[in-house]
């Protein structure tokens, strides 16, 4: 029976297979880590397919959950039983979310949310679609009135 | 057609500024087309909303007005083919986030062959009228002031006088004596009631923000300035700006104000041309501004221009009389407000609260009610419902100090006390200072995590950043 020995050349081939394995888990929790830390949870309160003007008065949200580099994981439209600011705070909480756009909010609401730690872009009016393509594209500010400017069916 | 430069044809030989016309009208003014797109808006609506026609033009009226009834109930849509109009209460939210009562009056506008080209929308703000719904037919008070001493006598006495007249008025006093209050019930006593009351508070806005705040700036002026911004001078006009905290302004806008001062005309920042504004002002501090004169930190000049009529309001530890009546006032608001079953104070609770000196004057008072009427859960309010500073120190605040705002004498209105140095307490001796240093030790120690701090403090995260709010001290 031939005797294995432990040759140097084995040391280093082990110690290499060690360091990629290593290198392999390392990869993967910052992988893991990072799919997790960049998760955004958006909110836009709706009225039709439009940002709400008013925060207290939304009975719809379109809720957004996007990763990495502003990949769209989920897209879902949510019906309220009722308008109510108090319970539009509590969902927002609940759900995690960590960007509220919409259009008017009361301070009371908007301090309370920021002291929560949202980004908050509020006095936005425009299309839903719109405004949320404005924020994966990082070009959406406070005060947007991104709605199309028409008087008489005429652009102005 | 040009829609920046509306005008009206054939009523006079020449064509009229249409948008000069619905400036001058003390309401809102909303000109929609038939989609409900905003064409024109009035000075007053931009100085309610906060937009400027610019801005508006084009957008659909929801997303401009920001009513209740817009949403819900919309009155435009609510229009018969009879022309009449139709008017409905609501609410709006402004671009600064408040939420104002309005009356919302909605009519056609209809063409020379009876179409309707489109909707006028009139928007009245509500606060004053609720207001006074809420405090009408009290005694011993002036608008909201309430008071019965002999110096607040003289004030009653001289308000009505001051606010008939047009000279700028300078109102002094301590903090928590009511000095907002005295400027908005000159306002709306005066004959400017039915223009825009602007308050400014000049200490809370650094310098560059303050100029184009309070004179506005053209586009192109400095970055960032994209749009023609009026200023709050010229959203005033017509009515009253109330410029308080007016010892915090910086000495290189004191010049500006002083110039507007002499010939009221407002230069908006990057503009060549000046606005001539037809505007009230009153000012109001708790600093000594002849010592600030002396320190070279006020303009001596200006203290004299804004100086025309004093009102100097006592604190209330000077106010005979009047800490029954306030707290007899408050006590009956907050019972009704919160719905609390209690008949009034016992007596010892009551001779505590007639003995203590209050340092934050009818604030303090005020809010110590508040918390009493919250805690009480027997049909009496017991000193132990009283916050437990009143009890723990009572000689904490007696303390000497110097009054921060002097009596000073003058010509139009001396309603003040003769000053009495011995009487003065410690400006540091307060709970809520106390209070605020404690949460700023703790945010400290817990470098700042709040969930700690509250941990520390035995509050709940909420209690602890309704004080954090409370304070600004963030």
């Amino acid at each position: 029976m031939q005797r294995f020995y432990k040759t140097e050349s084995f040391y280093k081939r082990s110690l290499s297979i060690k360091i990629l394995i290593i290198r392999d888990s390392i990869n993967i929790f910052f992988h893991i880590y990072c799919c997790n830390i960049m998760i955004k949870r958006i909110i836009i309160p709706l009225c039709d397919d439009e940002v709400a003007p008013r925060f207290d008065l939304a009975t719809e949200v379109m809720i957004a959950i996007i990763s990495g580099k502003n990949t769209i994981e989920e897209k879902k439209n949510v019906v309220l039983p009722r308008s109510s600011p108090e319970d539009l705070c509590h969902r927002i909480l609940a759900e995690n979310i960590s960007v509220l756009i919409c259009g008017a909010i009361e301070d009371e609401y908007y301090q309370f949310l920021k002291w929560k730690k949202l980004s908050i872009f509020d006095n936005v009016s425009g299309k839903c679609d719109v405004a949320f393509e404005r924020y994966l594209n990082d070009s959406l500010k406070n005060c947007d009135l991104l709605s199309e400017r028409v008087i008489e069916g005429k652009n102005v | 057609m040009d829609f920046s430069h509306p005008q009206i044809n054939n009523l006079l030989t020449n064509p009229l500024n249409f948008i000069h016309l619905i400036n001058e009208i003390p309401l809102g003014v909303i000109i929609l087309d038939t989609d409900r797109r905003v064409i024109a808006l009035n000075r007053t609506f931009e100085a309610l909303s906060g937009y400027s026609t610019s801005l508006a033009r084009g957008i659909h009226c929801r997303n401009i007005l920001r009513g209740a009834a817009c949403i819900s109930d919309c009155p435009v849509l609510k229009i018969d083919g009879d022309g009449r109009a139709i008017s409905c209460k609501s609410d709006m939210i402004n671009i600064n986030r408040q939420l104002l009562p309005i009356q919302i009056t909605s009519a056609p506008i209809i063409d020379i062959n009876g179409k309707t080209a489109g909707y006028i929308e009139t928007i009245s703000d509500m606060r004053t009228s609720e207001k006074l719904d809420t405090k009408k037919s009290l005694a011993y008070s002036f608008a909201n002031i309430i008071g019965r001493c002999e110096q607040m006598e003289k004030i009653f006495q001289t308000l009505p006088v001051l606010a008939q007249s047009d000279v700028s008025v300078l109102i002094t006093g301590e903090t928590g004596t009511g000095k907002d209050l005295v400027a908005e019930a000159m306002h709306q006593t005066s004959e400017r009631t039915s223009g825009t009351f602007i308050k400014i508070n000049c200490g809370a806005l650094p310098e560059t923000l303050l100029e184009s705040e309070l004179f506005g700036h053209q586009k192109g002026a400095f970055t960032g300035a994209v749009e023609n911004k009026p200023g709050r001078f010229k959203l005033a006009h017509n009515g009253t700006i109330f410029l308080t905290e007016i010892g915090d302004l910086p000495l290189s806008l004191q010049v500006k104000l002083l110039t507007f001062l002499d010939d009221k005309i407002i230069y908006p920042l990057g503009s060549t041309k000046g606005f001539k504004v037809n505007v009230r002002m009153i000012a109001a501090t708790h600093r000594n501004l002849e010592q600030m004169v002396n320190d070279k930190l006020f303009r001596k000049d200006l203290l004299f221009r804004l100086n025309v009529a004093r009102i100097h309001l006592p604190p209330l530890r000077k106010r005979e009389g009047d800490v029954r009546l306030l707290l007899d006032y408050f006590f009956n608001t907050y019972k009704k407000k919160l719905g609390a079953d209690i008949k009034g104070f016992s007596k010892k609770a009551l001779t505590l609260l007639l003995s203590y000196k209050y340092e934050g004057n009818i604030r303090e008072l005020r809010n110590i009610v508040e918390y009493a009427v919250s805690i009480a859960n027997t049909p009496t309010i017991e000193t132990v419902h009283l916050p437990a500073y009143l009890l723990e120190e009572p000689d904490y605040f007696k303390q000497e100090s110097v009054d921060p705002v002097p009596e000073v004498e003058n010509n139009a209105t001396v309603t003040y006390a003769p000053p009495n140095i011995e009487e003065e307490v410690s400006e540091q001796g307060t709970w809520g200072q106390t209070e605020r240093e404690m949460i700023l030790e703790t945010l400290i120690k817990t470098r700042g995590k709040k969930a700690e701090a509250a941990r520390i403090l035995g509050w709940g995260r909420s209690t602890l950043w309704r004080k954090i709010k409370h304070y600004k001290l963030e």
